[in-house]
């Protein structure tokens, strides 16, 4: 048995004086598909790009080895890399359209990089760059378009096609569909790993979602804050001698759908007082269009199409889609942020107009209130916590000297205590959850009755993201309030939601209780949702009973 | 600013740009009358004379002094209108969109394609001569770049969601630009106004020495109108035009000292005086600790 | 195909807006200026110059009891032939005639130096840029920031007296030696490029340091992105990735504000040709305001701004058909 492809000894890597890698060791035998798996900032890519010497400065590699196919990778220059690289380990970039040069065809790039290694014929390098395209199920006209032509799963495939077009011996694959949908991943991924079979490349697999790996790797490495704290066979991921980090990931996971989500009986809400019976929010026939015809011929996208649906009055709501299923669109119309082009709403029986309103106005702007994806977006870096807080509290109509102190409440509310000591600071001085939870407070400020949540977890660390839910979760269930949840994650929204919408291009494919779609979906494409959603094997343990494992939560 | 005053270039520019603004305000109360008859036409420099005398016998320093006043107020001042009528035009372009910025965006367009000489020559023409007018050229002519700069700032920060937020949390779309978007670009405003201060300056010498403008009034722009009349070039009195040429460099320079500075600061990935020297992005460096 | 076309439309509907706003500012200027300059010059030259002159005047600024949208028709209509009045100071010729003199001259002086310049600056800030924090990208552009802070026209004015007037290495005057006609001719080449060795090159070394600066932070903007480290991570030579992954891509937004900054260097431009008595628009603009000659003026604002917008049009569509993502 010949030796590793990649070995990488106790390497460490530092920006500037800031250690970024402590002495990490890792190694990839032939043919071997090894999980790398982390949360943004544990040091994944760094490993990664520090073994091949592909970091730009601040970087540098302050200690350790690396034997790449038996080569010292630390010894070389600028040229004996360049050799190295592309011929014995080539890489999937995580987006093709930054990676691709857009002045350049797809052609050019097989190219460049065939003669770069010394295929000096130029017949011969379009012959293999066809040979390329044949591998990833590309016409070979593809060669002639500019990247910018393609369709995202086009572009990896070419990432991959590239990859593999000096038949390298190590393949690594940073994070190679996370810009990708769903279905389009799966596609993806299916060819990844037929080509893997066929071809025996050893292949090192990058990612953040640890649920990917299970089925897809031999082994899976998992590290955190710089360290590699645990590598273990797939299968045995999560075992009794798991790093309780590992555990962590597992358990922030969402269960399968089908398992028994946490708010299945009626209780708590209002959903049984006969008060109720009128909807909280009701959506008719609501469309809404993109650009406009002009005399160039523009073109229209009909973002949302026909959508109708009900929200009673303490429950949770689930718009599920994929991106471009105009999810967000319409949770951006009910929060009047968004025209839309036909349909009506009624809040609590009133009539809700469906044009974008960006004055300020009392009554119906109070009671639709709205978390955004991303927390370091959505609040203003130049101000405190408090003026995020106070500025709704003064606008909807609260007086009086003690708005500090309500801001302070609220914050107590939604688990930042003691609220006083978040006032006076900036959001840069927080954490991603803690910046979430600002948010969560400051639409909570005007005392809204239904509250409009896109994507509140999509940009936190897995490890947070359960918190987010749970309190959401409890915030709707002690205030009676009503939410919009939308997500991308079937398996989070099954959990936390009451009744979840399917939506595909702007349709509804399917609505109706959590149980009922999870467990007979009705429509095929919530089928092939459910099927893409089910690579997560089970048993994983029963993450309902307890939050994280202590002393792993990030505050 | 602490940061501004840390950083070597603009600290320099800042120390450099405060004296010529001293000498503007203080200056001219200890050099005497430029106006004044005080020695022979085209004296060379010599003790009485630190920088000799001009074609009509006047003292060159005091010129240059005096003329710094005029020259320096103005173009601070125009740098500063011209900067808030950007403000407000692109702010309004980039933040309201649709067919309000279609419009905007024509004009300013418009403007900023059509060459400035020109249009400031034909302008300072009709105009009857003097600093109001002046500075009313400089205005009409200068506001379109900030305009189109702040927009594109605008645009990219107005969908940022911190502003639907606010939307959301029931703000006035006037107080969402004024509280929630301007001040996300504190430093590219005090760039935009060190930026339209060195136009300014530049351009108001420009017509001057074209001979439009007060000539009888002492600036920098007549000093180099007076230099080239009293045909300072064919008798080789270079140190008629040379103070103040020098001194507008001077201004220039430190302004464009303070505008890296704060690029430096806001954009670290552009300050000069990172990187190595070496060829393109090289292989990360191996320093192993003994 | 219908990308590239539309785009296309676009740039031309704008472009003959702007040639619209040009023409329509030009007419109204003068009728709109406080204090009517118009009857005022008027009155001014009452005595001084011949009826036909006055004549043409009176046409020029619309002195006239038609009323306004007549005299705008009447301006259009003139314009569009060519005929811009008649010019005081060189009376009797007309205005066109009188610029036609000195179009030549600055699309040779100005556009050759703007090229010049926008060229050399682009590749030392390319190069300023790929070699961080080596001793071009140290030293160059604290070194043209210092000289562009000068004004050109000071510049010109330094060069006139130090390498033209104390060293006598280059003619200051003309724009070419006045005892040679123009010919098809060595002799006359050479003479014509001496003379615009010194105008040209002080607008070149002014101008650089902008050039270059745009340039370098483009670069490094471009060097930082994932296209470069994947260029790189394919063992691609340093040479084929400073060309085609960098240069090529910071060149579009260089190129755009190359053409954004038409208008400006060219002011800058106009001021030079007066040192030099280079007899291009510039000194044309010079004689129109010392001799009050509002007539040619006017044509000038006219030629000279619609000269950059064809030069702006040029350079728009230039951009379009470099960048492939135009084209579907």
């Amino acid at each position: 048995m010949s030796g590793p492809v990649l070995d990488v000894r106790s390497l460490q890597v530092s920006y500037g004086t800031t250690p970024a890698l402590k002495g990490v060791s890792l190694h990839v035998a032939p043919g071997e598909v090894v999980g790398l798996v982390g949360e943004s900032g544990s040091g994944k890519s760094t490993l990664v790009q520090g073994a091949l010497r592909l970091l730009g400065r601040p970087a540098v590699v302050t200690g350790g080895e690396v034997l790449l196919d038996g080569v010292d990778v630390l010894g070389l220059d600028g040229a004996g890399l360049r050799d190295v690289w592309w011929e014995r380990v080539s890489l999937v970039p995580q987006n093709a359209l930054n990676a691709l040069n857009p002045m350049l065809t797809i052609g050019a790039h097989f190219d460049d990089t065939l003669a770069a290694h010394g295929v000096t014929d130029p017949q011969e390098r379009r012959r293999r760059a066809e040979e390329g395209m044949a591998l990833v199920e590309l016409a070979p006209e593809t060669l002639e378009s500019h990247p910018h032509m393609l369709s995202g799963g086009m572009r990896q495939r070419v990432g991959i096609a590239l990859a593999l077009v000096l038949d390298p011996k190590l393949v690594i694959f940073d994070e190679p569909t996370t810009a990708l949908d769903v279905v389009v991943e799966r596609d993806i991924l299916d060819r990844i790993q037929e080509l893997q079979r066929e071809r025996g490349f050893a292949a090192l697999f990058i990612t953040h979602d640890i649920s990917l790996l299970l089925t897809f790797a031999d082994r899976v490495a998992v590290m955190w804050k710089g360290e590699l704290v645990e590598t273990s066979p797939a299968a045995a991921l999560g075992g009794p001698n798991s790093h309780p980090y590992t555990k962590a990931l597992l358990a922030a996971l969402p269960p399968a759908p089908g398992a028994d989500p946490v708010s299945a009986g009626s209780e708590g809400g209002a959903a049984a007082e006969p008060a109720a019976l009128r909807p909280l929010l009701e959506v008719r026939n609501l469309s809404v269009q993109f650009g406009r015809g002009g005399l160039f011929g523009g073109t229209v996208v009909r973002a949302v199409r026909d959508v109708s649906f009900d929200l009673h009055r303490g429950e949770v709501l689930a718009l599920i889609g994929e991106s471009g299923s105009g999810k967000s669109t319409i949770g951006r119309v009910v929060a009047r942020l968004q025209q839309a082009h036909a349909g009506t709403m009624r809040l609590d029986g009133e009539s809700l107009p469906i044009t974008r309103n960006t004055h300020a106005k009392r009554g119906l702007r109070a009671r639709v209130q709205m978390v955004f994806q991303d927390p370091y977006a959505s609040l203003n870096p130049v101000h405190t916590i408090l003026h995020h807080l106070e500025r709704p509290l003064r606008i909807y109509g609260h007086e009086g000297p003690d708005v500090r102190q309500t801001a302070a409440d609220l914050l107590e509310k939604v688990g930042l205590s003691p609220g006083e000591a978040f006032l006076d600071r900036k959001p840069h001085a927080l954490s991603g959850g803690q910046r979430q939870r600002v948010a969560i407070a400051r639409a909570l400020a005007p005392k809204p009755s239904l509250l409009v949540a896109d994507e509140p977890t999509a940009s936190l660390d897995v490890s947070v993201r359960k918190e987010v839910l749970l309190l959401l979760r409890t915030l709707q269930q002690e205030q009676g309030l009503g939410v919009v949840l939308i997500t991308h994650d079937l398996a989070a929204a099954s959990w936390v939601a009451d009744r979840l919408v399917v939506l595909h291009t702007g349709q509804v494919m399917e609505q109706g209780p959590v149980a009922s779609v999870v467990h007979e979906p009705q429509h095929p494409y919530t089928q092939l949702l459910l099927a893409a959603a089910a690579h997560t094997p089970g048993p994983l343990p029963d993450w309902t009973a307890e939050p994280l494992a202590p002393g792993v939560s990030t505050p | 600013m602490s940061a501004l005053w840390k950083n070597p270039q603009a600290r320099l520019g800042l120390v450099v740009f405060g004296l010529l603004m001293t000498m503007a305000l203080v200056g001219p109360f200890f050099v005497g009358d430029p106006d004044a008859f005080v020695a022979r036409p085209l004296a060379a420099p010599s003790m009485q004379h630190w920088l000799g005398t001009t074609g009509q016998g006047q003292d060159v320093l005091a010129q240059t002094v005096v003329g710094a006043r005029t020259t320096l107020g103005l173009g601070v001042l125009v740098g500063v209108v011209v900067v808030a009528i950007g403000a407000v035009v692109g702010g309004m372009a980039g933040f309201f969109g649709g067919r309000v910025d279609e419009l905007l965006s024509w004009f300013i367009n418009v403007s900023l394609v059509l060459p400035g000489l020109p249009l400031m020559v034909i302008l300072a023409a009709y105009l009857p001569a003097g600093p109001g007018s002046m500075a009313a050229v400089l205005v009409v002519t200068g506001w379109a770049w900030n305009a189109r700069v702040v927009r594109s700032q605008v645009l990219s920060l107005r969908n940022r969601d911190f502003v639907d937020a606010a939307i959301v949390a029931g703000e006035a779309p006037l107080r969402v630009l004024v509280v929630e978007i301007l001040p996300n670009m504190a430093s590219l405003l005090g760039g935009a106004v060190i930026g339209a201060t060195t136009y300014a300056i530049g351009a108001q010498v420009g017509l001057e020495f074209l001979g439009l403008g007060d000539l009888g009034a002492v600036t920098w722009g007549t000093n180099l109108y007076w230099a080239t009349n009293d045909s300072a070039l064919l008798t080789g009195s270079w140190w008629t035009f040379v103070p103040t040429g020098a001194a507008i460099a001077l201004t220039g320079f430190s302004l464009s000292l303070l505008n890296f500075g704060l690029d430096g600061i806001t954009n670290p990935v552009l300050a000069a005086g990172a990187g190595t020297g070496a060829a393109g992005p090289q292989p990360t460096p191996v320093r192993r600790s003994p | 195909m219908s990308g590239l076309a539309g785009d296309l439309m676009r740039r031309v509907g704008f472009y003959a807006l702007a040639a619209w706003a040009a023409l329509t500012l030009n007419f109204f200027l003068p009728r709109l200026m406080p204090g009517d300059p118009a009857s005022a010059i008027f009155a001014k030259f009452q005595g001084t110059l011949d009826p036909s002159a006055l004549d043409a005047m009176r046409t020029a600024f619309g002195v006239s009891d038609a009323p306004l949208w007549s005299q705008y028709a009447t301006y259009l209509g003139n314009t569009a032939r060519g005929e811009l009045g008649t010019s005081l100071v060189y009376f009797p010729a007309p205005v066109s005639e009188v610029i036609g003199t000195g179009l030549l001259w600055t699309v040779f002086l100005a556009g050759l130096s703007l090229v010049l310049a926008f060229l050399v600056g682009s590749v030392l800030g390319a190069l300023a840029a790929w070699r961080r924090g080596g001793v071009l990208d140290r030293i160059a552009p604290p070194l043209l920031a210092l000289i562009g802070a000068f004004p050109y026209f000071w510049l010109a004015m330094v060069a006139v007296w130090g390498l033209g007037f104390q060293l006598g290495w280059f003619p200051v005057r003309h724009a070419y030696d006045v005892n040679l006609s123009p010919a098809w001719s060595l002799e006359f080449a050479g003479s014509l490029l001496r003379h615009a060795v010194l105008p040209a090159g002080t607008m070149v070394v002014a101008s650089l340091g902008g050039w270059l600066l745009t340039m370098r932070n483009t670069m490094v903007g471009v060097l930082d992105t994932d296209a470069i480290g994947y260029a790189r991570a394919r063992g691609l030579p340093p040479s084929r990735i400073f060309w085609h992954y960098a240069v090529r891509n910071a060149m579009l937004p260089s190129l755009t504000s190359f053409g954004m900054a038409i208008g400006f260097v060219l002011s800058g431009a106009l001021l030079t040709e007066i040192v030099f008595g280079y007899p291009g628009q510039g000194y044309l603009l010079l004689q129109a305001v010392r001799g009050q000659d509002y007539p040619l003026l006017q044509g000038l604002f006219l030629t000279i701004s619609l000269a950059v917008l064809v030069a702006n049009f040029g350079v728009d569509i230039l951009t379009l058909l470099l960048d492939p993502r135009t084209r579907r």
